[in-house]
């Protein structure tokens, strides 16, 4: 096949950064400040890949005043895992980012008086959101990173990064990364003195939130490289995207935010009964879609939203502000203001920045040297509860940092050439799928972990029998079909590398679960129904020792944050269920 | 999988195409278009297609048609 024989294009830069989201963008914007040479590389298109692009809200500026309080907020109802010096960091800032985004000519939402437009969105009791449209976001800030000398390079997927010694996992430094462009399958090897990975979270099942190629792609070849990974645990973020049974909105906080119900199969708004005091606004998408599984598996379901008593204005303005998520009810024939919508949880898209990530310090630095991540790539714990607007806001507060104390390093280091041997080898096997006579489809991948990772038994209800059950089938994934996956040409080599990601990054997270003996967030175990503070203020650590995958635990540095809590104990968990056979052939 | 067309006529006649490209075929995403000899789009990976919208709202032609209702299978929960 021709595309084997391609040229390798050899590229040196001063930074590379991975993936050109809002985390990305800023990352490269900041760098600029400090070094000559920065290059964004992205598989996709920048400002219409990804996840920034469809996003409509960001968290509010906040002013000095209300710091503290805004501070509180996140860290208390996060049970206290927050990393606080990175909430405090992107509270901060927040002002700053807005007021530059917006003299760049970003067009936030404004009000009659022509300032911000400023409302309370999900989990906002003290914190505000403002409004910007995601592909407005992204193409002023392109325009203004090419206007500050950043480089792009768009379609050219990065499969591997380079290490000083030529070895995966690596003692050594990050010192580039390879690639291949997604349309001519040239080979790419980018020299550079530091590298930061922005390529967002992974869409674990296809077809649901519209990220179908953010594929954990950063997350793991960070892992690969030796990267510790942290909360992976608590990667799977509890959604309820699907309605009817027949489309995917990627947008269900809008149900939550308009005095939409929630109402089971006999007419009764439940949510009150897990939440006292709490109403649907004031609730993560995680603890909804809990109550909506257990109502559902204990024989309650369907569950509905239902919004027939919605104006006609309401829904337009969704039909300007959320253009495909109407078109999408439009077309699965369902009219908000005639029928109710059944929705179903699911576990869709992994590893949201607040939840799990490349464990990264202060500085955005991960455990090798010469390696950073920024945005949903990275952990940076701060939206632990899900408020609409913080993800965002994490994205440019790490992205900032990121490229700030990545450029400097850079601008100061030296260029370590990568080894041919490294080089050689991994053109080998990033081409492998390509190379096969014959093998299976990537979209078994999806289908085989999908089975033993979706069901609410082995997602949202979790037991240690099942988890065991759960690794065993993606060791054998890993083992058997991983390396049969055939690529029925370039375009598809992409797909097949997003998706070995899966079963790897799977494991870590129930490896992670299994160690976790409590409920927390978006990890629930059946033995253990209750959130310990006492001996679980700590974080997950997964990371490649070589000869397997190793789990560790590190503590919250509780007392070394301005917020404490006043004592730590232990709380039972809002929804409790215990999973038996007979009950799931109910559903 | 979603099921598209693209309006060729209104291909034919789009400025934008004729002077800095096909749009679509520039921003998809999940890259599923491809151009024929006249530089004009087609689908060439359809299964691959997402349902994101970006197309149907970048298109100045408006010349895209795109539907959410996927047939991939939705596995139970
Ligand atoms: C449908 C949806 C709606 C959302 N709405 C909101 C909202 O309203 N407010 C909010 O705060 N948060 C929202 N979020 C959360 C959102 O994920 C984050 O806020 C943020 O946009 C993520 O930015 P990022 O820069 O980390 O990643 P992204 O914007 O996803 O960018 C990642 C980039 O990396 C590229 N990439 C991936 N892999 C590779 C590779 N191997 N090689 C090269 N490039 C690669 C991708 O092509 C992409 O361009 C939403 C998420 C989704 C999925």
């Amino acid at each position: 096949m021709a595309i084997l024989d391609t040229e390798t294009r050899e590229i040196e830069t001063d930074l590379l950064i991975i993936g050109g989201g809002a985390a990305g963008l800023w990352a490269a914007i900041r760098a600029r400040d400090f070094c000559p040479r920065v290059l964004v590389v992205d598989k996709g298109k920048v400002a219409r890949s990804g996840a920034s692009v469809h996003t409509h809200c960001v968290l509010a500026p906040v002013t000095e005043d209300k710091i503290h309080e805004a501070l509180e907020e996140i860290v208390v109802e996060g049970g206290y895992m927050a990393n606080q010096r990175w909430a405090e960091r992107t509270l901060r800032e927040q002002a700053d980012r807005i007021r530059e985004m917006a003299s760049w000519g970003a067009p936030f939402r404004k009000d009659a008086s022509g300032a911000l437009y400023t409302a309370k969105d999900r989990k906002q009791v003290v914190n505000n959101s403002v409004y910007l449209l995601g592909s407005d976001m992204m193409d002023t800030m392109k325009a203004h990173a090419r206007s500050k000398g950043v480089d792009f390079m768009e379609r050219v997927a990065v499969a591997e990064l380079l290490t000083s010694d030529g070895q995966l996992p690596t003692r050594g430094s990050v010192v580039g990364a390879v690639g291949f462009h997604t349309r001519t399958g040239e080979f790419y090897v980018f020299k550079a003195k530091a590298v930061i990975v922005c390529t967002s979270l992974m869409s674990a099942e296809l077809y649901n939130a519209a990220v179908n190629n953010l594929t954990g792609d950063g997350h793991a070849m960070a892992f690969r490289a030796g990267a510790r990974l942290s909360g992976m645990e608590f990667g799977q973020i509890p959604n309820f995207p699907i309605v009817n049974r027949k489309v995917s909105t990627g947008h269900p906080a809008v149900f939550q935010l308009y005095g939409a119900k929630l109402v089971n199969n006999l007419g009764e708004e439940f949510v009150e009964k897990y939440y006292p005091g709490k109403t649907l606004q004031l609730l993560s998408r995680a603890e909804i879609s809990y109550a909506v599984a257990k109502e559902a598996l204990e024989g309650r379901g369907p569950i509905y939203f239902d919004m027939r008593h919605w104006s006609d204005e309401l829904i337009n303005e969704w039909r300007r502000v959320l253009p495909s998520m109407m078109k999408r009810m439009d077309e699965a024939g369902i009219d908000m203001r005639r029928d109710r919508l059944e929705t179903m949880p699911r576990v869709g898209s992994w590893g949201g920045a607040a939840q799990s990530g490349i464990r990264i310090d202060e500085n955005a630095e991960s455990s090798i040297p010469g390696l950073f991540a920024a945005g949903v790539a990275a952990h940076v714990p701060v939206n632990i509860i899900d408020m609409t607007g913080v993800s965002q806001a994490v994205c440019y507060a790490s992205g900032y940092r990121a490229g700030e104390v990545a450029s400097q390093r850079a601008a100061g280091g030296s260029q370590v050439k990568p080894l041919a041997d490294q080089v050689n080898r991994l053109r080998a096997k990033v081409f492998a799928p390509l190379r096969r006579e014959s093998g299976i489809d990537f979209q078994q991948i999806y289908l085989s972990v999908g089975k033993v990772t979706v069901p609410a038994e082995l997602s949202f209800f979790k037991h240690e029998k099942r988890i065991k059950g759960t690794l065993a089938e993606l060791g054998r994934i890993q083992q058997e079909e991983v390396p049969r996956l055939k690529a029925r040409d370039v375009h598809d080599l992409v797909n097949c590398l997003g998706s070995q990601n899966l079963p790897l990054l799977s494991e870590a997270l129930y490896r992670c679960a299994l160690a976790r003996l409590e409920s927390r967030f978006s990890h629930y175990r059946e033995e253990f129904p209750y959130r310990d503070d006492i001996n679980w203020l700590k974080w997950s650590i997964a990371e490649n020792s070589g000869k397997g995958m190793k789990v560790s635990f590190e503590s919250v540095p509780i007392e070394t944050y301005p917020i404490k809590p006043a004592q730590r104990t232990r709380v039972p968990a809002p929804v409790q269920f215990t999973f038996k056979e007979t009950v799931k052939a109910a559903v | 999988m979603a099921i598209k067309t693209i309006d060729s006529e209104k291909c034919q006649v789009c400025p934008t195409r004729q002077t800095t490209g096909c749009v679509v075929y520039d921003i998809c995403p999940m890259d599923v278009y491809r151009l024929d000899e006249e530089g004009k789009p087609y689908i060439a990976y359809v299964r691959d297609c997402q349902s994101c919208f970006l197309c149907v709202r970048d298109c100045p032609q408006q010349a895209v048609y795109v539907t959410a209702l996927v047939d991939f299978p939705i596995l139970p929960y």
